[in-house]
């Protein structure tokens, strides 16, 4: 008999990966059950969990793609909504969370210049730009 | 089977939709060869309807149904 972290010492990576992503999937049905009050088998998670897996492979391949398309070698966020262009309402939402990042990213750079005391005239300048940005979406999308 | 793209076709389809657009030299060539795939799928798709419903021709609902999947696929 051997303890369970002797048991998990000797797994692999991919191995080790699975079993948090299994996790991750049992944590989510176990509240979409709570929801819709159905119950999931373990079988069904088990191969949610294996497809989710096997999503994630052609996911970074694409990522990859794109960023390099870009000429950079980081992925960043315009490659994660190029990532979901393909149905209307994943990118739809992809693009809300995406600004929200942004917006909390700002506010966190904001937060950590407390020494600029021109603070107000950066949040005016910045505002403005987001205005551009926007407007200039806007035209694209038209 | 015609073996001369209809390249002015093309370039007129693709500027209907994308007026601003502007494309580099035989671009539209590739952009016939994904065309002449894409139709290639649907007509196999198609058959695989006709076949499934034990009908020997190809008939409308069988071209609309698998057209649905094909374009879906085909997305970019």
């Amino acid at each position: 008999m051997e303890t369970a972290a002797e048991a998990v010492g000797r797994l692999s990576d991919t191995q080790r990966l699975k079993a948090a992503c299994h996790y991750t999937v049992a944590g989510l049905c176990e509240e979409v059950s709570q929801d819709k009050e159905i119950q999931f088998s373990k079988q069904t998670i088990a191969a949610i969990s294996e497809i989710a897996f096997r999503q994630c492979e052609f996911f970074a391949k694409d990522l990859e793609m794109f960023a390099r398309h870009a000429k950079r070698s980081t992925v960043n966020l315009e490659d994660v909504k190029l990532l979901a262009r393909r149905s209307k309402s994943l990118l739809k939402y992809i693009t809300e969370k995406s600004e929200e990042i942004a917006l909390n990213s700002l506010e966190e750079k904001e937060k950590r210049k407390k020494k600029s005391g021109s603070r107000k005239g950066r949040r005016a300048s910045d505002e403005q730009e987001e205005h551009v940005v926007a407007e200039s979406d806007d035209s694209n999308m038209a | 089977m015609k073996r001369t793209v209809p390249r002015s076709t093309l370039k007129r389809l693709l500027s209907k939709h994308k007026p601003h657009l502007r494309m580099r030299a035989n671009t539209d060539l590739l952009v016939h060869l994904n065309f002449l795939l894409f139709i290639h799928r649907l007509a196999v798709e198609t058959r695989t309807n006709a076949i499934a419903e034990k009908s020997k021709t190809i008939k409308p609902q069988h071209v609309r149904s698998s057209a649905k999947i094909v374009l879906k696929k085909s997305r970019g």
